[in-house]
């Protein structure tokens, strides 16, 4: 029987220092024929480990059509992502996965997209606005919005960049916080919602972010009249085993884990508890 | 039910047939026999004259008076702390699992709550992703169960939670006691496996002797608790319409202990955390959690979804008596009336009072009528 705990061994082949507690991991699994057929979709995540430590489940931030490396953007926060944050280039570490279900993609040709991202929220969404914008014919209007606590905590500044000069999307930021350079938007994130027009008839709205941050996006959502099930957010939870057995990420007879991360409004309303 | 038990062991029609009266010696003499090629778990007598189920290395151990043990039998498949692999982390990492025993244990003597916990387990650890170390150790297992003709503890309630005290299913082997012989009902193919290994010879049970068990059986529904009404609680607690008042009521008196959890058949939440040897060499391990305890879903950034002791009685509750869940687990309930937690709640804060309560003073004003 196949062991659902036993991680496979992936090499960490760059990392990139996104802010001043966020690293971006390249990673490859050191047995190719594990990477050849590590085969993901927009949304889902890995449970990484660092031996000796523990294991903590982190979306995966890069594109699924890349498939010579994938990624993980990691906030230092807890034990195992602060020991994350200790390795070098070269070292090795664990990850089970993929794990979870997805961002709907196909489903949503010919809508308008609208993606808002907070903080640390952001990498998740980068693996579907990646192959999204690939296929940008496939879509009509493409807004992302991104709001984060300083200028400083903003993760891929580069491509951030990249967004906003792209003349076919719609990119706008705010922080929290302003510094002395900052000549943007300040305030959060659904602040930003009347600087842009939103059919709610055509429209499919992808969030992440802080569960705070969530529940007043969707709030919003509702408010300029979007359908329940064109509302999709991921849900987080304290989450340990990762494939539905250890109880931890539990809502209603739903796991975060295995039903989720991603939910459509019209789900999440069906969850009985909190 | 048989859809699942096909998979842990191959289930045999039940009827007539697969009825055989065994002698009381004669079922001695077969766990003799099974003892030199299965481990054998049975009740023996602890030092105050109460009941634990070990492993045993003869027949003289077991104590044939026994009641029920306070832990339930899950320990055998879900340990409390159970070793998952080996690692090194000398220079480049390198994963070792544990040798699987080939070994057959039987657990002789279970009661029926228990061998129906066992089955909702069955279900929860083979959907979706298959624990292996679970199932590893079920499909290996010989459930042996014994019928019960009075309730072995005060606190029973197995009627109103349909799982008990006799079974129809779930069991590799029931025995029921006749008093000078027992009639055991064979189950599975893991059942006969049983009788093989112990080298008996029986009969097929006559037409007596099966009409004297369903005399047994209704003799014993007059001993056991009636009055947990779960299916009335099932239908609040589903529908939301428990008042938020006695949820703190509960969340109030409960002391977030979790010996409600690590005694429950089914409770099967597990905690999983790393140590190292020394520098070099460590192990992951799991052990068992609670959803009754504050850090059990507390984030690492602080944030905390079930910070209040009533929202994590709420949870319990909901897992245990929604239908939901009963939806997804071929509609057995999440509680098996074994009355563990009655016994072991210091605040009495039990299953069957919870659903008594629920049902007398949880409703929310508008629902009352409906009910």
């Amino acid at each position: 029987m196949a062991n659902i705990y036993l991680p496979d061994i992936a090499v960490i082949k760059d990392i990139i220092q996104e802010t001043s507690d966020t690293k971006t991991f390249v990673l490859r699994f050191k047995n190719p024929k594990v990477q050849k057929n590590f085969r993901f979709k927009s949304g889902q995540f890995v449970e990484v480990s660092v031996f000796g430590v523990g294991e903590v489940p982190i979306g995966i931030s890069s594109s699924p059509t890349e498939k010579k490396n994938f990624e993980i953007t990691v906030r230092a926060v807890g034990s195992v992502t602060n020991a994350l944050h200790q390795k070098k280039v070269g070292d090795e570490i664990g990850i089970r996965g993929p794990l979870g279900n997805n961002f709907p993609i196909d489903e949503m040709k010919d809508k308008k997209i609208l993606i808002i991202g907070g903080g640390i929220g952001l990498p998740p969404l980068r693996s579907l606005i990646l192959p999204m914008l690939e296929k940008r014919g496939k879509f009509k209007k493409f807004t992302i919005l991104y709001g984060a606590r300083t200028p400083d905590d903003r993760v891929y500044k580069n491509l951030l960049k990249k967004w906003n000069e792209k003349r076919d999307v719609e990119f706008l930021e705010t922080v929290d916080v302003a510094d002395n350079g900052w000549t943007g938007n300040v305030g959060v994130v659904i602040t930003l919602f009347e600087k842009i027009e939103i059919d709610p008839q055509d429209t499919v709205a992808y969030t992440c972010g802080p569960p705070i941050m969530i529940e007043f996006v969707i709030q919003e959502l509702l408010s300029i009249g979007l359908p329940d099930d064109m509302i999709i957010s991921t849900l987080e939870r304290y989450m340990k085993c990762g494939v539905g057995k250890c109880g931890h990420c539990a809502i209603g007879h739903k796991y975060v884990c295995i039903d989720g991360p991603v939910f459509s409004f019209k789900d999440i309303k069906t969850l009985p508890e909190e | 039910m048989e859809v699942l038990h096909s998979k842990i062991g191959e289930v045999i029609k039940m009827d007539s047939k697969n009825k055989i009266i065994l002698g009381k010696k004669e079922l001695i003499t077969a766990l003799k026999n099974v003892i030199t090629k299965m481990d054998v778990v049975a009740p023996i007598k602890g030092s105050e004259g109460e009941t634990h189920f070990q492993k045993i290395e003869s027949t003289e151990e077991i104590f044939w008076e026994y009641t029920h043990d306070i832990y339930p039998p899950k320990n055998f498949f879900l340990k409390q702390e159970e070793d998952l692999f080996r690692f090194s982390v000398n220079g480049k990492i390198d994963l070792k699992e544990f040798p699987v025993s080939q070994r057959k244990i039987v657990i002789f003597g279970i009661r029926s709550c228990d061998v129906k916990g066992l089955e909702y387990s069955d279900l929860f650890f083979s959907n979706t992703y298959k624990d292996n170390y679970y199932l590893e150790k079920r499909k290996r297992s010989i459930l042996v169960s014994m019928a019960c003709v009075k309730p072995p503890f005060d606190n029973c309630f197995c009627m109103c939670t349909n799982s008990g005290p006799f079974l129809e299913s779930g069991f590799d082997l029931q025995i029921v006691d006749l008093g000078k012989k027992y009639l055991i009902n064979i189950g599975t193919k893991k059942g006969e496996d049983f009788l093989k290994a112990g080298k008996v010879k029986f009969v097929n049970a006559g037409e007596k002797e099966i009409a004297r068990v369903e005399e047994l059986k209704k003799e014993a529904d007059v001993y056991f608790e009636t009055a947990a009404y779960i299916a009335k609680a099932i239908i609040q607690v589903t529908g939301d319409k428990v008042k938020e008042e006695l949820w703190e009521d509960f969340g109030e008196a409960c002391i977030s202990c979790g010996s409600c959890t690590h005694l429950c058949p089914m409770c099967t939440c597990f905690d999983v955390y790393d140590w190292l040897e020394d520098g070099n060499y460590g192990v992951r391990t799991r052990n068992w959690d609670s959803c009754h305890y504050a850090g059990y879903t507390r984030e690492a950034s602080g944030h905390n979804p079930r910070g209040q002791s009533k929202e994590r009685v709420k949870r319990r509750c909901y897992h245990k008596l929604s239908y939901q869940y009963m939806k997804i687990n071929n509609n057995l309930h999440g509680c098996v009336g074994c009355g563990r937690c009655v016994i072991a709640c210091p605040v009495f804060l039990d299953i069957p009072t919870i659903i008594k309560r629920i049902r007398r003073e949880g409703l929310i004003e508008k629902e009352i009528d409906k009910v």
